[in-house]
């Protein structure tokens, strides 16, 4: 090689390691999240998780969430609630928005108006609950509520992002906000698509002081790279749950802490009750004893995980039936006594069939992207077949299976399938809305897509929801627990454990959010 | 002048095909944009305020309004909004182009340049160490998966060694102007270019190796020998030069896809490219994105096309004599 080539190769490589050096010293709390999030405003932010908590470190609500589900007043002092649909609100003093104009009880009237008048799935439903808003003085507003609403606090107050009246008034397509501004701890200082976000401690904020001077929260798409820059030291955290495979790793690596808890995101095996041999509560019932819940947690989620109770909530859920914990499990011998009950008996090819020519073998769609859920398929299928229920497993794109469960997620349009994988999200439980999951009015079940209706479960839901009394209303979600695990229109297979790694040395104030994990705004906050 | 106006008809008509198909591939995906129109709990909205969201969008016309709304919109330039990024179509493939174009462009000179140098030393030294050893190399290089490659060159270089980054384009709170950014990116662009380099090496290398083999056993070539020429003029001057018609077929070809990016390893590095965007498209049936971007990269391709069709006669004699 000519000598001036060497010296231009070594000037390069000794420069590059300078700029290393340099880029990395006095460094900002770095942090992967999963994929881009818009402008992290409330119509433009696109997870609930992380999303959420994200756009929530810059738009804060009424209320907050603690870490044991419990909602604390947050911009709001105080809150008496009169006729169970009277809610006076007093506002926290001294609260400005973050260009130092104060937030008001006008801020918080237009807020809910402005969800009422521009329709987003998460937010326009709590928010049409209002029927009446009052705005006292500039720190006190009294809601009204159309109906009793035991859950409202949670799913509305502490909730709904309030916005800046003085930035949102002239904003029609609010889809194409691009400045995010609000009451919370963080700025947003920069925002590069799909690449990364730069948040700043907000000096001003009313609250706990923020943990970080600056939060760099990088798009990393990828599992296994946001595992290895976590290793490689180049995040300190990621919003990810770590897979079970390589929890062992990161719980023996000394430069890197593993939190676990409970997690509230389901997975289920939901079904179509409206199909032959699907309709008989007998049949469904063998499926649910059929198969082996234990299995599936110590195979796929290699033990960090929660077996499904019958009753769905999550054990750790404080509305959580402890007699619906545990399914009934039987062997095939008594699958065949059972399904002789009810007419059915072995044809030639081992399947069950009764005397109207109705076959117990089902098509079963599973998620094609979803390694998990399509391995749960598998393994399922077997458990059945053994039983002598034919389940064939059909693995299609993600987004082809919710078009065939749930079209245009509107469950009125029926369903085009026997037998499904499917998950709800964590808010479902946390919320226990067995309302929306079994309620027969489509306009009241939303999250029903095995067609289910049972006057029975749709009277206690409709009376939980207006049930304020906390011991009374948990009385109630115990009998939908138990009707639930009687008829089971949907199998709760398994709670996935959220287990969640981090550097100590970069941060160790995380705390675990029951069913959520270490990432809400209690972790971002000095307390 | 007869020939050109014959090639263009054709491109026209690959045009009008390629928009149409724009058009209709993504809504024949089962599923729907809703998510992404009315956030993530489109379940929690009454059937009538999804409704309304789709009218929004024009998603409750029939199919053949759609297209004649869509073939007026994209012929005057209105693109429309990207579902999930609320920004216009266009804007956000121009943020990814120069992305794209630094990763794909420096992967696709490094492996061309490399390519032909190899593939012309390895058919001079046919069947000697350094043809077997490259042969062999490409085919396994070749046969990897791309994103397993990657993975293993950020397990050695990144996570064992810590010399490069993992992820991104730059270093978010690094600095952003002068040579210390230029350095920054070129630390960043270090492992995908890397591995995109890897991947498409062995695509050069065989054609340049094949056809180097084919013009070393040509007349002109023994002719050259026996004039008593030096080796070496007579592998650049006579063998390389010939040989590498057939290559810049291949290089223009490539040329088309510069700006489709490299979807697994912008993906694997999270390099914030056209690749990524048009993959995120897909999933979130963020049809204005997939509208754009397909067309932009479906003009592309036929810019190349059209390219190498102008060059051609330019560099090989012989084909202007039967195009005119």
């Amino acid at each position: 090689m000519h000598v001036l080539t060497r010296i231009a190769v070594a000037a390069l490589a000794w420069s590059l390691l300078a700029s290393a050096w340099a880029v990395n010293h006095g460094l900002p709390m770095r942090m992967a999240i999963t994929q881009d999030e818009g402008t992290l405003t409330p119509y433009t932010y696109q997870t609930g998780y992380p999303g959420y908590e994200l756009m929530t470190l810059i738009y804060e609500q009424l209320f907050l969430m603690d870490e044991d589900l419990v909602p604390q007043p947050w911009l709001a002092a105080s809150l008496d609630i009169h006729d169970d649909v009277h809610y006076r609100i007093e506002l926290r003093e001294g609260v400005m928005w973050q260009d130092g104009t104060p937030f008001t009880a006008d801020d918080v009237a237009f807020s809910i108006g402005y969800y009422q008048t521009h329709v987003l799935g998460r937010f326009t439903t709590s928010a049409n609950k209002v029927v009446d808003v009052e705005v006292a003085s500039d720190l006190e507003v009294t809601l009204t509520l159309a109906a009793p609403d035991a859950g409202f606090v949670q799913t509305g107050l502490a909730d709904l992002p309030m916005l800046p009246r003085h930035v949102w008034e002239g904003i029609d397509e609010p889809r194409n906000m691009t400045e995010a501004m609000g009451t919370g701890p963080y700025r947003l200082i920069e925002y590069q698509p799909e690449q990364f976000y730069r948040l700043a401690a907000n000096d001003e904020y009313w609250g706990p002081e923020p943990a970080f001077d600056t939060l760099i929260a990088a798009v990393i798409r990828d599992e296994t790279a946001t595992f290895q820059a976590l290793q490689a030291g180049e995040i300190d955290v990621a919003v990810r749950p770590v897979p079970a495979g390589t929890v062992e790793r990161f719980e023996a690596a000394r430069d890197i802490d593993v939190q676990q808890g409970a997690g509230f995101p389901s997975t289920i095996l939901i079904m179509d009750v409206t199909q032959p041999g699907l309709d008989d509560v007998r049949v469904r019932q063998v499926i649910a004893s059929s198969i082996d819940y234990v299995r599936l947690v110590d195979i796929l989620l290699l033990g960090y995980g929660t077996l499904g109770t019958p009753g769905f909530l999550h054990p750790a859920n404080p509305f959580a039936n402890p007699d619906t914990a545990e399914y009934e499990r039987i062997t095939p011998e008594q699958v065949a006594g059972r399904l002789g009950e009810a007419g059915y008996t072995r044809g030639g090819d081992g399947v069950f069939e009764n005397a109207d020519g109705v076959r117990l073998a089902f098509e079963f769609l599973a998620p094609a992207n979803n390694p998990t859920r399509l391995r749960a398929a598998e393994l399922i299928a077997l458990d059945l077949n053994a039983a002598g229920i034919r389940v064939t497993v059909r693995s299609i794109e993600n987004e082809a299976l919710v078009q065939r469960a749930w079209p245009d997620f509107d469950v009125s349009q029926g369903r085009d399938f026997e037998l499904s994988m499917f998950g709800w999200s964590a808010p479902v439980n946390a919320q226990a809305n067995l309302r929306g999951l079994l309620h027969s009015d489509t306009t009241k079940g939303t999250l029903n897509l095995s067609g289910y209706g049972d006057p029975e479960v749709d009277r206690l839901t409709d009376e939980a929801l207006v049930t304020t009394d906390p011991d009374a209303r948990r009385e109630l979600l115990y009998r939908v627990q138990e009707r639930l695990a009687d008829d089971l229109p949907l199998i709760t297979l398994f709670y996935q454990d959220g287990i969640y790694a981090y550097r100590p040395a970069a941060y160790d104030g995380w705390t675990y959010m029951a069913g959520q994990g270490i990432i809400h705004k209690g972790s971002f906050l000095r307390r | 002048m007869h020939w050109y106006l014959g090639r263009i008809g054709q491109y026209a008509l690959v045009l009008l095909a390629a928009l149409s198909l724009n058009f209709l591939l993504p809504r024949a995906m089962p599923g729907s944009p809703l998510r992404f129109l009315a956030g993530e709990d489109v379940g929690m909205l009454a059937p009538a305020q999804v409704a309304e969201i789709r009218a929004r969008y024009g998603l409750d016309q029939s199919l053949g309004a759609q297209y004649v709304t869509y073939l007026r919109n994209m012929a005057t330039g209105q693109w429309g909004f990207s579902y999930q990024l609320g920004k216009p179509v266009l804007a956000a493939i121009r943020d990814r182009l120069p992305w794209t174009l630094l990763l794909v462009g420096s992967s696709l000179l490094v492996a061309t340049l490399f390519g032909i140098f190899v593939g012309a030393l390895a058919a001079w030294r046919r069947g000697r160490g350094l043809d077997t050893a490259s042969l062999t190399g490409a085919i396994v290089v070749d046969s990897l998966p791309t994103f397993w490659l990657g993975m293993i060159l950020v397990a050695v270089f990144a996570v064992e060694l810590r010399w490069l980054p993992i992820y991104g384009a730059y270093t978010p709170w690094g600095p952003r102007s002068g040579l210390p950014y230029l350095l920054d990116v070129l630390r960043h662009l270090a492992l995908p270019a890397t591995t995109l380099t890897l991947a498409s090496l062995s695509g050069t290398f065989l054609v340049m190796r094949y056809a180097m083999l084919d013009t070393l056993g040509q007349d002109y070539i023994r002719t050259a020998r026996s004039k008593g020429l030096p080796e070496r003029q007579v592998l650049v001057k006579h063998a390389v030069r010939n040989a590498l018609l057939p290559v810049s077929t291949v290089v223009f070809l490539n040329l088309g896809f510069l700006i489709g990016g490299a979807t697994v390893i912008e993906t694997v590095f999270s390099y914030p490219g056209v690749g990524t965007l048009l993959f995120q498209a897909v999933l979130n049936r963020d049809y204005p994105v997939l509208q754009g971007a397909f067309f932009i990269l479906t003009v592309s391709v036929i810019l190349a096309n059209v390219i190498a069709d102008l060059v051609y006669p330019i560099l090989d004699p012989r084909v202007r004599g039967s195009g005119s």
